[in-house]
């Protein structure tokens, strides 16, 4: 018997070798280039990789195995999954060429897989589990020659892939039930956020937070809960010495776990002891059909659920659903409260030709006047009044800038600017003489260092390079930001570069021009807004929760939308609070937008305001197309580029003033862009190492 | 000669693999025949309240299945599935199942969390309370026989380490 197995699985050996050896190829291909395509499957799919002598086990003989070719191929930025089994092998009598073709993967997408489980043991053969969204898993594909690694590596290069947090063998695959990670995929920062955090939630509550549960949403967890709360819940007789000594053992079991799978590696994946598998063939298998029918009548019970689900969902379809009326009606509040801004000013001869009464942009002639004969800034609300209602004209912000951003004091006289100039110019050559001294050699030993600097490289190039200013190759501005932000990354090296920050500094640069007066600005902006990239999202967070409560303060029914539509988190405006608004308007609206936001006239939180105005103008087709949250991020986002600036902050500034000492109220204190309330440590260190 | 050797490996294999001989004493097994039925009628399936039914017994029959791999496949399937439940009882039924996967794959600590919490959605299981039982049972076994396992090792350690002195 022995002899006859290992006989029959060399026949099959031969016939695997044989079968490869038709098909062409028997080893690992890959094309990184994507110059070759397949006519066969797609008409513009590139083949990626291709795997030869996968198999699979329909059953429990080796003998009975299918091999095959493994591909991944690309088309239309999807990638997708085949493996095909090889054809014209008799040695298989057993398995019909229907039963064959059954566990043939034709081309699945990845946008429909979910998960990816590898198991690779240190003896017997690896496999990986591929699992779709609907909850089914392709039968084990073997990977005889390994290789396991090579295929991770490559879906990784062209697919979101996490580690899961809770199994280092499971990949998750741009994993949809998280709405935090959804909404960072969405956003298109896919380092802005760690995975490992993402399933760290503020409390919107305030208070009490359900526990998050192993291996299940925080959904799931809570309708557990409230499922053990609401029904009758047995006493459970709680036996201490009993868990200890489950606990001690459990350490143990694992011994004998570890020997056992050595053992059973070593026995049944060889197939070397045929009695081993007739023994096993001959269990009777008793109470299966029992088992499917309770599962089928559980099953039918579900269909009559689904059936009503799906009546409910055509009823919405039907009916149109009115909208509750806005409690604040803008267009009186607006001529109430919103003064008119004037456009922004674009020849002299019309400035010459309106009257001194109406206001617009400050020009140099207005700034100079606000000067003191030594150069202080008199009246500095005055200046952030007219900042706020009407901008800066583009060769004013040079000046002004600096004061808005708390580089320059406005007490500050000519001298003392020119002195703190001098000062901080020797200062930022120091601090860039930091990195800039640091040998490859000794780059090789700092790993920090190497991975901020690869960060940079990448975001600069890819930062407003439409933009006339950072256009084209070897731009000196463009390596100018560069090192600015390497410089800024020793400034401040607790917090480091972060995805979002190269979007601050790019203004910045364009208007101050000089490089040592770009960073000390931005440093002063760092200090307001470095929490927006704290690692632990605490900054996002409680900016998150003030917008809620504004949103409940100054548009209830929306608020209640939300709330019933698990839209609550306000995940949506991540980006918009992130970069505030960099990215939904264009260059010149975005400089702008900040320095209004930048003046602190009305609330250091504007940007806040601003946010509610977004939304309040958006809010009948939010309500009236029942907007669920994937729908609402998507529309958030394709709302960029077609928001109106003027009528957005003129709307801002009546919900401001609207809100008052409530919307004040609000918002917690040290509330990002606030100065951060004083602690020992600007940043709370974290132990393990990025 | 051979039947010896094969008597010598059936009883070794006998006490490795307690799993499986343990197993086929508590839960019914499932044959490859059942497994491949399920996916033909899976891939016959058209509408979608079929094909989840076809699902669900698919991951019945796998984590019942005799192969490790297809236990592994099965408790995938059922972690995908587990999230996306609807109702209490289905929860329940996906925990239980995915608690047996883990037990007959030999992870014990994944098994007795699944089984807790399906007791909690459900405390008067007697299917659950069962397998609890077993996996507490099967602990104390594994555990007492690592600790026979760690004591030979130090007992050994230790008669190198007594030669060595002797020498």
């Amino acid at each position: 018997m022995s002899m006859e197995a290992t006989e029959l699985q060399d026949l099959s050996d031969d016939a695997d070798y044989a079968a490869s050896q038709q098909q062409g190829s028997a080893s690992m291909m890959r094309s990184d280039s994507g110059k070759r395509s397949l006519q066969s499957e797609h008409e513009d799919a590139v083949l990626i990789y291709l795997k030869d002598n996968v198999a699979i086990h329909p059953t429990q003989f080796a003998s009975e195995r299918i091999s095959g070719r493994l591909k991944l191929t690309k088309q239309d930025s999807v990638l997708f999954l085949s493996w095909i089994p090889y054809k014209g092998q008799t040695s298989n009598a057993k398995l019909s060429e229907k039963d064959r073709s059954l566990y043939t993967i034709t081309a699945v997408p990845f946008t429909e897989v979910r998960s990816i489980r590898r198991h690779t043991p240190a003896l017997g053969w690896q496999y990986v589990i591929v699992v779709l969204s609907s909850g089914l898993a392709f039968p084990p594909l073997y990977f005889y020659n390994g290789g396991v690694r090579e295929f991770l590596a490559m879906v990784k290069q062209h697919v979101f892939l996490a580690r899961s947090s809770e199994d280092q063998n499971v990949f998750i695959v741009n994993d949809f039930q998280s709405p935090l990670q959804r909404t960072l995929s969405s956003l298109e920062l896919p380092s802005s956020l760690p995975v490992a955090s993402g399933q760290s939630v503020y409390p919107l509550d305030g208070g009490s937070s359900s526990e998050n549960q192993r291996r299940t949403s925080s959904d799931v967890g809570n309708r557990v809960s409230s499922v053990s709360q609401s029904g009758f819940r047995k006493q459970k007789s709680h036996d201490p010495t009993r868990d200890l000594s489950i606990h001690l053992l459990e350490k143990f079991s694992l011994v004998t776990k570890f020997a056992r799978d050595t053992t059973t590696q070593l026995f049944s994946e060889n197939n070397g002891f045929g009695s081993i598998d007739k023994r096993w063939n001959n269990q009777p298998v008793h109470s299966y059909p029992e088992k499917l029918s309770n599962i089928a009548e559980e099953k039918h019970h579900e269909i009559r659920h689904s059936y009503s689900e799906n009546d409910l969902l055509k009823d919405d379809e039907i009916s149109y659903i009115d909208v509750p009326a806005d409690p604040l009606e803008f267009d009186k509040l607006s001529l109430m409260w919103g003064k008119p801004r004037q456009p922004p000013m674009g020849h002299k001869e019309r400035r010459n030709d309106i009257s001194p009464s109406i206001k617009c942009r400050i020009s140099t002639e207005y700034f100079t006047a606000l000067l003191d004969s030594e150069g202080r800034v008199v009246e500095s609300k005055a200046l952030r009044e007219r900042v706020f209602y009407g901008g800066i004209e583009h060769q004013l912000r040079r000046e002004v800038w600096p004061f808005l951003l708390g580089y320059y004091a406005y007490d500050s006289t000519y001298a003392e600017r020119e002195y703190l100039r001098s000062v901080k110019r020797m200062e930022y050559a120091t601090l860039k003489q930091q990195w800039q001294s640091i040998s490859p050699e000794q780059a090789k030993r700092f790993t920090k260092y190497r991975e901020r600097k690869g960060l940079i490289d990448k975001d600069v190039v890819r930062t407003d390079r439409a933009f006339e200013y950072y256009e084209g190759d070897d731009n000196l501005h463009v390596n100018s930001m560069r090192d600015i932000l390497l410089t800024y990354s020793f400034y401040n090296f607790d917090l480091g570069y972060c995805q979002g920050m190269s979007d601050y500094l790019s203004p910045i640069l364009f208007v101050m021009e000089d490089e040592s007066e770009s960073f000390w600005c931005f440093v002063a902006l760092m200090e307001r807004l470095g929490p927006n990239f704290n690692r632990d999202q605490n900054g996002m967070h409680t900016q998150l929760f003030a917008l809620s409560k504004l949103v409940e303060l100054l548009d209830s029914p929306l608020h209640n939308y939300f709330k019933e539509n698990d839209c609550l988190n306000y995940f949506f405006c991540f980006r918009w609070i992130l970069i505030q608004f960099k990215r939904e308007f264009e260059y010149e609206k975005t400089m702008q937008l900040w320095e209004v936001m930048w003046t602190h006239y009305l609330s250091e939180h504007f940007h806040l305001y601003v946010c509610v105005a977004v939304l309040k103008r958006c809010r009948s087709k939010i309500m009236g197309e029942q907007m669920d949250f994937d729908t609402l991020l998507k529309f958030i986002n394709e709302l960029s580029g077609h928001i109106d600036l003027d009528s957005t902050v003129r709307d801002a500034e009546a919900l401001c003033i609207e809100a008052g000492e409530n919307g004040a109220a609000s918002i917690p204190p040290g509330t990002p862009p606030s100065l951060p309330l004083d602690d020992g440590t600007l940043y709370p260190q974290e132990d393990d190492v990025l | 000669m051979d039947a010896a050797i094969g008597k010598v490996f059936d009883s070794v294999s006998d006490f490795f693999s307690g799993a499986a001989s343990a197993s086929a004493d508590e839960f019914p097994l499932c044959d490859s025949d059942i497994i491949s039925g399920c996916e033909k009628e899976l891939a016959e399936a058209q509408d979608e309240g079929r094909k989840k039914e076809c699902i669900m017994r698919l991951s019945w029959a796998l984590v019942h299945s005799k192969m490790p791999s297809d236990i592994q496949r099965g408790i995938a399937m059922l972690e995908a599935l587990v999230v996306n439940d609807t109702s209490a009882m289905k929860l329940r039924e996906k925990l239980y199942l995915l608690a047996l996967g883990y037990y007959r794959s030999g992870d014990f600590s994944r098994s007795r969390d699944c089984i807790e919490r399906c007791l909690e959605v459900e405390p008067e299981s007697g299917q659950a309370q069962a397998l609890k039982k077993a996996i507490e049972d099967r602990i104390v076994k594994d555990g007492v026989i690592g600790v026979g396992i760690a004591v030979t090792a130090v007992g050994v350690v230790a008669g190198i380490a007594a030669a060595i002195l002797r020498s």
